[in-house]
Order: C-alpha cells, then sequence, then structure tokens
C-alpha cells in the first residue's frame, strides 16, 4: 500500500490526465472513473489511510486529497461533456418540409353558436334547462295556448308519431316545463333541436336549433325584454347593432313582438342580403300569455314573465355569412374544418 | 293580403304618405309588409286604347279584329265577353305583338272578354300611366289573429288609428222593388252556421265589369271573370266578408238548405273537379244536391256564367273550425276559407250583402228583391274589458297619456263604455274577437303608439341560476376532449330511411315511425347515432375526403313504455374515425386501426372520470348489427349494463349502402355513463416519490383465451395479497413459431411500487412467484419458461 506522499499523488493525478487524454468513448471514460475515483481505487485507499494519521496530518493531507479528488471530478465532467456533444452528428434538416401534422378538430358551427349564446346568458343570470324532443300535444301546443283547430297550428307544420305525440316544432315547450320546475322568480334559457315538416331548401331545414329564453318575476315589462334582448345582440353580433322591436303574434305572448337586428352588411342603409330593407328577423318574443301561466298553475295577477325564441341556424348563417341552411347537416369535413379557429 | 297604395288612399280625405313611408308604418303597427311592388313590375305595361273594328261570330268564340291606327290585330274573344263594334278595348303592346292579358308573363291566346275603356281614350295612345298613375302594391303578411285585416277595410281602420286620421265608408246605395224571393231557405245547422243570409236579385245581365272594377281587382291579386261574381269579389277584399252568387235559375227545387253533408256525396266545384264529401262537412244544397261547400268554393251546377238571368246572393257566418277541418280535409285553401278559418265580423254580414247590392245596382237593370232569406241570427258580440292605464304602462314600460290611449282604441273600432278616475271600460268591436283581456288592449295600445317608444332596462330580482347540470358539463369536457384530438363535430339529421336500416338488419318495429314523413328517406327515428353517420360518412369518401374523424353527441329514440310516455330518448355519442392519423403524404402515416378506436374509447372513459376498472371489454354478440364480428366490442360495467359498442364497420354493409372505405365506428350511451361517473372525484395525492421494480412475465396461451381472463386474475392476486402494483401492462402478444398453431404467447410487465417505502427485490420476488404460480393454474394458460411445445 503506498504511502500518503506529495510526489504519489502528483503522479496519480498525472496518470489519470494522461488517460483521459486517450479516451475516446463514454465507455472507456466510466471504466477510468472507476480506476481512479472509484471505492476500489487507489484514492478509496489514500482516504482510508488518512484515518491513522495524527490529527493535524489528517488536516493537512484530508485537504490535499479533497483538492485533488475535486480537480480529478471536474476534469472527468469535462471530458464527459466534451465526449456527449462530440458524438451528436449534424444533419442535414429542410426546414421547409411540411411537419407531422395531426387531425386539427373542430366544433360544430350551430354548436358554436348555440354555446356563445348559451355563455352570453348564463352571464346574465340565466339558468340552462332542458327538455324532451318529442313532446305531448300539451307540451308543444295546448300549454302554450294553442288549442287543436288553431290556425296558428299551420305555421307549425309537425311531424306526428301517435295522434298526442310529436316532434318538438320549437323549443317552447321548455318554458312550460321549466315553469313547472322552478319558482318565481328565475331567469332560464333553453336550447334544444326542434323539427318542422319543411323540406330542405336554402332557408328551410325538417330539423333545426332554437333556444328558448323565460324570465318569470313579480313585474316583467316590455322594457325588461328589451334592454335583455339589446345586451345580446350587442354582444352577439357586435357594439354598432341595432335592434327593432316590431309588433307580432304568437299565441302564448301578448303582448308579442318580432325582433329585428340592423344588416351588420349595409348598417341598415338596405342591400341585397337584407332584402333592401335594413333589418334582419332574429327572434320572436313578448310577455308571457296568462293563460299560459294558468296552464301550470301561476296566477296571473301574480305574476309575469317575459319569453324569446330564436333559431340557432339562422343567426349562424348571418354571423358567419352562409348562404345554405343544408351545409349544416351535410357535415363535410372540408365545411366543418373552417370552424377550427372557433370554439 | 295584397293592397294597393291607390285603394288604401281612397278611403282617407286627405293622405300624404309616401308608399315606402306607409311600408314602414304597416310594419311598425304589426302588418309585415313581404313585399314591396311597384305596378309597373306587375302589369304588362304599356296599355294601349285599340278599336274594335269588326266582330265575325262563330260560337263559342269570336274573331275580333282590332284597329291600332294603321295596323288590324286580330284575336279570339269568348262570344259573350265581345262588346259591340266601335268600342274603345284595352291592350298591352309589346315589340309590336298585342296581348289581352293584363299581367305581366301571363299570354293567352283566347280571352274571355275584351276590356272596354271610355269612349274618351284616344285610339293608339299609351294609357298606362294614365290608368294606373304611379302605383304601388304591397303584399301584407296577416298573422293568423288578425282576421280582420285580411280585408281592405281592416287595413284601412288599423292605419287610421296609427295616422290618427278619419277614414269613410264605401257607400250603400240601392233600391228594392217588391217581389218575392222564390228560393226558400232552410237552416240545419244553426251549430256550424249561426247566420245565413240570402238576397234574391232578377234582371241579371251577365256581362264583364266596368273597367274601375276590374283594375281594383286586378290591383288587389285577382282576376275579373264577370259583373257579378267580380262584385261578390271585390267586396270580399273590401270587407273581408267572404260572398256567394248562385244562379238562382238553376237552385232546383227552389230550396236552398244549409245543412250537413250525406255520406258519399259528391260535388263538382267551380274548379271543375270532383270532391268527395263527408258528414262532417257543412254544405249549401238545393232540393237535390249540394251546389257548394259552405265558406269554401261554389259547385259549378250553380255557377253564374253569361246566361244567367236571376242571382241569389249569399253572406253567412259560419263556424270557423268547420270551415278550416273541411278545407283542411280536402285539400282546398281559397279566399274565402282563409277568412272564415280566422274568424269574420258577425256583424259585418249584412254590409257586404249590401255592398254587392250597391255595386249591382249602379250597373242599373238589376231587381233586388226586398225581403231577406235569413236564417239563425248574428252572434251577439259584447265583450268588455276594464283598462287600467297605470298597468298598461307598466307592461310596456312608457308614458301614455289615458286621452291617448282611448283614442287609440276609438281609432281601432272599439267603444269607450266609461270612465273613471284610474280606468275606463271599452267594448270590443265585433271584429277583434282575438281582444280580449288588458294585456291584448296594452299590445293594441303598444303597437299603434310604436313599440319604439318602450324604454329598455334589465329584470332584477334576486336568483341563483346554479351550478350548471353534471351532464352538461360532461358533455361539453367530452366534445372540447374530442376536439382537441383532431375531431370534427357533426349534427346529422334525426330521421333515418327504412334501407340503411334494412340494410343493417334492424327490425323495423323496434324503431319509432314518423307518421307524417316528408319523404321516404325521413320515415323513422333514429335508434343509433350509426344510422345518419352512415350518409354522411359517404358523402364525405364519395367526395374524396379520406382522412377524418367525426363525431357526434345526440338523441337517439326508440319505443318503450315509461312514465305514460311510450317513446323514450337517450342521449349517445357517435365516432367514426377513417383513413391516417397523420395524413401527409411524405411520412409514413399511422392508419386508423381497432387499437386506435379502442384506445380513443378509453381516452373519452377517462376524460369523463372512469377508471379501468369500472369497465369491461367483451367481443361482439350480435347486440349491434353492422360491425365485423372479429373486429368488435361491447362495453360493459361491471353490473353488466352495456354502455356502448365499438368496431370495424362491415366492409358488406358498408358496400351495400355505397360507402367505399374502411371505417371504425364507437357508439357510446353517455346517460348510462354520466350515472355511473356519478359526483365521484378520485382522491389526489402527492407525486409518488419511491423507486419502481419492474419485472416481466411471460406465458402461452390458447389463441382463443383472452388478455381480459389473465389481467383480472392477476387483478385477484394483487388485491388479496395486497401487493404493491402500480401497473400490469401487456408489452407484446406473438403467433408462429415456436409456438403451435392454436398457441399464442402474451407477455406483460408487472410494475411494482409503494407509496410509502422502497421495496426490496426480494418481496417483490415473492409476489412474482405468487402470480406465476397462479396463473399457470388458469385452464390453457403455461409459464414461458415451463412451455415444453409438443
Amino acid at each position: 500500500m503506498p504511502e500518503i506522499r506529495i510526489d504519489v499523488l502528483e503522479k496519480y493525478f498525472s496518470d489519470f490526465r494522461e488517460s483521459l487524454d486517450k479516451v475516446k468513448t463514454v465507455d472507456e471514460l466510466n471504466r477510468i472513473k472507476g480506476q481512479y475515483l472509484g471505492r476500489r481505487s487507489l484514492l478509496g485507499e489514500f482516504l482510508a489511510q488518512l484515518r491513522q494519521l495524527s490529527p493535524e496530518e489528517k488536516k493537512v493531507w484530508g485537504q490535499k486529497i479533497n483538492e485533488m479528488k475535486n480537480r480529478m471530478e471536474e476534469e472527468f465532467k469535462e471530458k464527459y461533456e466534451q465526449l456527449l456533444f462530440t458524438k451528436r452528428k449534424e444533419m442535414l434538416i429542410d426546414v421547409t418540409l411540411p411537419g407531422k401534422k395531426q387531425w386539427v378538430g373542430s366544433f360544430h358551427p350551430v354548436l358554436i353558436v348555440r354555446d356563445q349564446v348559451l355563455s352570453i346568458f348564463q352571464s346574465l343570470g340565466f339558468r340552462i334547462e332542458s327538455g324532451p324532443e318529442i313532446e305531448s300535444d300539451f307540451y308543444n301546443f295546448e300549454a302554450l295556448n294553442i288549442p287543436p283547430d288553431h290556425p296558428a297550428r299551420d305555421d307549425q307544420d309537425s311531424f306526428y308519431l301517435s295522434p298526442n305525440w310529436l316532434l318538438r316544432t320549437h323549443t317552447s315547450p321548455g318554458q312550460i316545463r321549466a315553469m313547472q320546475k322552478l319558482t318565481p322568480p328565475f331567469k332560464v334559457v333553453v336550447p334544444g333541436r326542434c323539427y318542422r315538416r319543411d323540406a330542405f331548401d336554402a332557408t328551410h331545414s325538417p330539423m333545426f336549433h332554437q333556444i328558448e329564453g323565460l324570465v318569470v318575476a313579480t313585474s316583467i315589462s316590455m322594457g325588461d325584454l328589451k334592454g335583455t334582448v339589446e345586451i345580446f345582440v350587442r354582444r352577439f353580433f357586435g357594439p354598432q347593432r341595432k335592434i327593432r322591436f316590431r309588433p307580432s303574434y304568437f299565441p302564448f305572448t301578448e303582448p308579442s313582438a318580432e325582433v329585428d337586428v340592423s344588416c351588420g352588411v349595409c348598417q341598415g342603409e338596405g342591400c341585397r342580403s337584407c332584402g333592401y330593407t335594413g333589418w334582419l328577423e332574429i327572434m320572436g318574443a313578448g310577455l308571457v300569455h296568462p293563460q299560459v301561466f294558468e296552464k301550470v298553475g301561476y296566477d296571473p295577477k301574480k305574476v309575469r314573465g317575459f319569453a324569446f325564441g330564436m333559431g340557432i341556424e339562422r343567426i349562424t348563417m348571418l354571423k358567419f355569412g352562409i348562404t345554405d341552411i343544408r351545409w349544416f347537416l351535410e357535415n363535410d369535413v372540408n365545411f366543418l374544418e373552417q370552424f377550427r379557429t372557433w370554439r | 293580403m295584397r293592397v294597393a297604395y291607390s285603394i288604401l288612399r281612397r278611403f282617407f280625405k286627405s293622405f300624404d304618405v309616401s308608399p315606402q313611408e306607409l311600408a314602414i308604418l304597416l310594419i311598425e303597427q304589426g302588418l309585415v309588409v313581404e313585399k314591396m311592388v311597384r305596378v309597373e313590375d306587375v302589369f304588362a305595361f304599356p296599355f294601349v286604347v285599340g278599336t274594335l273594328e269588326e266582330v265575325r261570330e262563330s260560337f263559342p268564340y269570336s274573331e275580333c279584329l282590332i284597329r291600332l291606327k294603321d295596323k288590324v290585330f286580330s284575336t279570339r274573344v269568348k262570344s259573350w265577353g265581345v262588346p259591340p263594334e266601335g268600342a274603345k278595348v284595352l291592350l298591352s303592346l309589346h315589340e309590336e305583338v298585342p296581348s289581352f292579358s293584363l299581367v305581366a308573363g301571363e299570354g293567352k291566346e283566347t280571352s274571355e272578354f275584351l276590356i272596354v275603356l271610355p269612349d274618351a281614350f284616344p285610339e293608339g295612345e299609351d294609357v298606362s300611366r294614365h290608368l294606373f298613375g304611379d302605383d304601388t302594391l304591397l303584399d301584407l303578411e296577416i298573422t293568423s289573429n288578425r282576421g280582420d285585416c285580411l280585408s281592405v277595410i281592416g287595413v284601412v281602420r288599423d292605419l287610421s288609428a296609427k295616422l290618427d286620421l278619419d277614414w269613410e265608408w264605401p257607400q250603400i246605395s240601392y233600391q228594392e222593388v217588391e217581389m218575392a224571393s222564390p228560393i226558400a231557405l232552410q237552416n240545419e245547422d244553426l251549430n256550424l252556421c249561426p247566420y245565413y243570409t240570402g238576397k234574391f236579385i232578377a234582371n241579371v245581365e251577365v256581362k264583364p265589369s266596368s273597367w274601375e272594377i276590374i283594375k281594383d281587382l286586378y290591383l288587389l291579386g285577382l282576376r275579373p271573370i264577370n259583373n257579378v261574381v267580380d262584385a261578390t269579389n271585390l267586396v270580399m277584399m273590401e270587407t273581408g266578408q267572404p260572398l256567394h252568387a248562385f244562379d238562382a235559375s238553376r237552385i232546383q227545387g227552389n230550396r236552398v238548405i244549409v245543412r250537413r253533408a250525406r255520406r258519399g256525396e259528391k260535388i263538382i266545384t267551380i274548379d271543375g273537379l270532383e270532391r268527395e264529401l263527408s258528414p262532417d262537412m257543412l254544405v249549401i244544397a238545393d232540393g237535390f244536391s249540394p251546389i257548394g261547400i259552405a265558406g269554401v268554393m261554389g259547385g259549378q251546377n250553380t255557377e253564374v256564367y253569361p246566361a244567367t238571368r236571376e242571382v241569389f246572393l249569399e253572406s253567412a257566418f259560419f263556424n270557423r273550425v268547420s270551415i278550416r277541418r273541411t278545407s283542411k280535409a280536402l285539400s282546398l285553401r281559397t279566399e274565402a276559407s282563409a277568412r272564415f278559418e280566422r274568424g269574420v265580423d258577425p256583424q259585418g254580414v249584412r254590409y257586404a250583402s249590401e255592398r254587392v247590392l250597391s255595386l249591382l245596382w249602379q250597373e242599373g237593370k238589376v231587381q233586388i228583391a226586398k225581403e231577406w232569406s235569413i236564417a239563425g241570427e248574428a252572434p251577439h258580440y259584447d265583450q268588455t274589458i276594464q283598462v287600467y292605464p297605470e298597468k298598461i304602462g307598466e307592461i310596456l314600460n312608457g308614458q301614455i297619456a289615458t286621452e291617448k290611449m282611448m283614442q287609440i282604441l276609438k281609432r281601432l273600432g272599439f267603444t269607450i263604455v266609461s270612465l273613471e278616475t284610474d280606468n275606463f271600460v271599452v267594448k270590443v268591436p265585433s271584429f277583434r274577437a282575438d281582444v280580449s283581456t288588458l294585456v291584448d288592449v296594452a299590445e293594441e295600445i303598444g303597437r299603434i303608439n310604436g313599440y319604439d317608444q318602450i324604454f329598455p332596462c334589465l329584470p332584477s330580482f334576486p336568483f341563483d341560476p346554479g351550478n350548471e347540470d353534471k351532464n352538461y358539463v360532461l358533455e361539453k369536457r367530452l366534445r372540447t376532449f374530442l376536439v382537441a384530438r383532431g375531431l370534427k363535430e357533426a349534427v346529422t339529421l334525426s330521421f333515418v330511411d327504412s334501407k340503411t336500416v334494412q340494410e343493417l338488419g334492424v327490425q323495423p318495429d323496434s324503431l319509432i315511425a314518423v307518421k307524417n314523413p316528408l319523404s321516404q328517406d325521413q320515415s323513422f327515428l333514429r335508434s343509433q347515432l350509426l344510422f345518419p353517420f352512415l350518409g354522411i360518412l359517404r358523402l364525405n369518401l364519395g367526395r374524396g375526403r379520406n382522412h377524418f374523424g367525426l363525431f357526434e353527441v345526440g338523441k337517439v329514440f326508440y319505443p318503450a313504455q315509461k312514465a305514460g310516455n311510450p317513446w323514450q330518448e337517450e342521449l349517445r355519442l357517435g365516432v367514426a374515425l377513417c383513413g391516417n392519423l397523420l395524413p401527409s403524404l411524405w411520412q409514413k402515416g399511422t392508419p386508423v386501426d381497432f387499437f386506435t378506436l379502442k384506445g380513443f374509447t378509453e381516452e373519452i372513459l377517462e376524460v369523463v372520470g372512469f377508471v379501468p376498472e369500472m369497465v369491461q371489454f367483451l367481443p361482439w354478440d350480435d347486440r349491434t348489427p353492422g360491425f365485423e364480428r372479429d373486429a368488435a366490442f361491447i362495453i360493459q360495467s361491471p353490473e353488466k349494463m352495456v354502455l356502448g359498442w365499438g368496431g370495424k364497420l362491415s366492409e358488406k354493409i358498408l358496400w351495400k349502402l355505397d360507402i367505399r372505405g374502411e371505417i371504425y365506428y364507437l357508439e357510446l350511451k353517455l346517460e348510462e355513463i354520466f350515472t355511473l361517473v356519478g359526483e365521484l372525484a378520485l382522491p389526489i395525492r402527492g407525486a409518488n416519490l419511491f423507486p419502481a421494480i419492474t419485472r416481466d412475465i411471460s406465458i402461452v396461451v390458447d389463441r382463443d383465451l383472452l388478455w381480459a381472463t389473465i389481467a383480472e386474475k392477476v387483478n385477484e392476486i394483487v388485491n388479496r395479497e395486497r401487493m404493491a402494483v402500480e401497473k400490469i401492462e401487456v408489452f407484446d402478444v406473438f403467433e408462429g413459431q415456436p409456438l403451435p398453431q392454436d398457441k399464442k404467447g402474451l407477455s406483460f410487465r408487472c410494475v411494482f411500487r409503494s407509496s410509502e417505502r422502497t421495496l426490496n427485490d426480494e418481496e417483490v420476488e415473492v409476489w412474482i412467484h405468487k402470480i406465476k404460480s397462479e396463473i399457470k393454474h388458469i385452464r390453457g394458460v403455461h409459464l414461458r419458461e415451463e412451455f415444453v411445445s409438443s
């Protein structure tokens, strides 16, 4: 066992340096590391011998050996990094070649708009409710003040499953269900699919989506309806858009109104897309008819409410400038992928 | 309902509103102007004046030679409609070609009659402007509550309220003669016909109407027939009360009976079609047979024609529901039925009749019997409403003076019965049965005062909308995940055709049939999202879109009695994958396969909150047709509830349905799945920093043995022995040499890791030994190291 002497240590260090210089691979390097720095190396033995020295000697030699060990480890690390990074050969990458692109997904435009509308009303404190697509005559017509043989039934030609059951022609049955479930005051929106016996053309589809809104409280006015719709229109269509209320008729609201929004193309001046009127029809609305309240057991003397309903396909077409409603149900991925930036 | 600007203006003393302003006013008060057209766009301008030079009679047509300055045209006209030679007649002239049709684009070879103009018109002159002026036609869309506005007077009355202007009723002026009506009237059904009036007119000369009447009819969108029919049509347009003129001499037995049709009874209506009637339809009959379908259309047998000399004029009030049903049952909608079913003015029945009499009397000659044939009486209408102006102001959120409210209502035909300090009482006119409560009055005042006067505000009350519904949240999370994974969201039709259903081998009686589908393609409701998906797959593949993933969240429908509802609906997710996940041409792609779909399925389940133990994947079992038997799975909960299914769609079925491609499809029953995940949330721990020990096990098993059999057993051992296992994962499945044909090799890795301490090799060896020693006792399982190929 070599004695700890200064020349022995220096020789040990220079041997290590010499071996390092010859090293070509990481494996070789690791072997050298084991040989000079490992547990069974001479260095380990030096450290073991330290224990037998006097405290003064231990302090002096311990410091020297540790210094040497640190320098060796540093040299080793340097050599290791050198080996590691010279190993990587540069590739010739043509950065202009296309990448490995995976599929990019997209939501359906009608549902993008549905979700946008819902979140606007949610931010106004509305609750989201839902209802079945197969409805009974009671919910779809009767409770909405549309008795059998009412001429308004002509406007909503229905798909019947049996004399008493049909595919809902509007989301308005959602009003009845919400009133049966909740206690006033409340604000709800009800989205959903609806069905009418309209043959397909550019603006008609036997299946479409609507969103119904209903607010019931002790004293609701046409003003509340107008203010709410105004906020919705500004947030959905843009701050510069105006609304127009005009009288209309729905059996389940009184007074009733049709809501128009100023044309976004001509800003109300009149152009081809608004039929030169400057206005685009977007929803039907009004105050809940007292008869409807009575049907669900509410006292029309104690509550008033407003309701509105709008076709989602219609406002989707307006928002994106889509000219044919049939594209929505075709689901051509070439059409759908254009909505990848929308959510 | 079409009205002409010139006709509306006629009713007012002063009227200084332009057609454009008029249209806006009408829209503001709720009479939607669908279309505004200028006269020159409707009529075959230019109109010129010709002189009838010569008539060559040859029944039933006459050859008429008409001179226009230096040219002479010839035309064939029905003999009864030919005026005397020398008369000034109207024709339109286009590039030297004359036409006797007034409406643009309606050229005809022969004419019913020639239109006679006053002699003062100079021959050859373009009189278009002179005859029609600078008129505008407005097509109004009348909502179904406003039957009163299916008349010129109704529109005028509404307009008078908006403009706050006086207007005048058309004049009634005729004389009657002491003459008994030969027609006996009998009303057998006062329910369906509460009020019927008839008037006998003799000495009638049927001829073309005067130019003034012809022009008005054309402006209102009708066609002239003859003076008698034209008078009834014009008055119907004017007052909203449909009328009918019977040729009295052809009424058999001199009796007019209002009754229900007899079973099997038939009538040929004036449009020439034979129609079969049923006992729930009301008819007007003579002593032998029906001569008209009440309120819908008259019969050919008593139609007024050139030889008619006596007329029985009907004006009646029919039950609106009955008319509606009859018109629907016969698919026969007429101007008359449209008015009756929306409700005509019961108090206006007699006035309308008198207007027709006035028009006919103006032509001279006719003799009007003094006696009225009347059956029933005009229903009384005495609805009154107590109006609280303060309430109206509240509803409309605006200040409107009580005086103004009363003025509006008066203009609309209401009568103020009494006036108190805080309310007044109005009597509703008989033509406004749609108004019966305070809110109806509020709408009347609101729409005339202008909806722009409603002051916008916001509802304000305490209401907590609550959290979003759990299913709504999960559905949204699912959709977002699928879009993030590169799929496109679809919305497909809820209908399905019978062909697809049959090809898939689905029994039609397991589907809900639509009783009145638009077409055969849409005769059933989908009971699986797969049905409409096939259609969109065909479309996309047919258009050369080869690499895509589509999904839809939507309802399916099937018959099943539950809580009084014979039809059930259920929320599903459908996913279709097709082509290559890395579709670039120059890189080697990754074609979608069975395990891509299964991976998606597992990811979807994880995203909504499932842990692997909550589901089992079983081989396909015929429950869901349409898949390849060897590449499809059923997903089941531990309670054996089916949660969904998926796999490779059958190549043969796709071929038959004209779909060319390899498609992997998944359908999940979202409601069941959402119920299972409940509110359950996994406890969150800090990351595990203890080292893992991994050991691989290789076994040889029978080819048809499922991995799930091994996995279940291993899990059972692990749980029983409380082993610290993090994961059991297959990493190799192999068949062929050196294994015999009926065997396969399975290798899986067991990852051991404790969350409390560092494991040591010795305890892991014990566990591995335990696992090996137990699984080798499963039938058909050998440890690889012990397997001897025989």
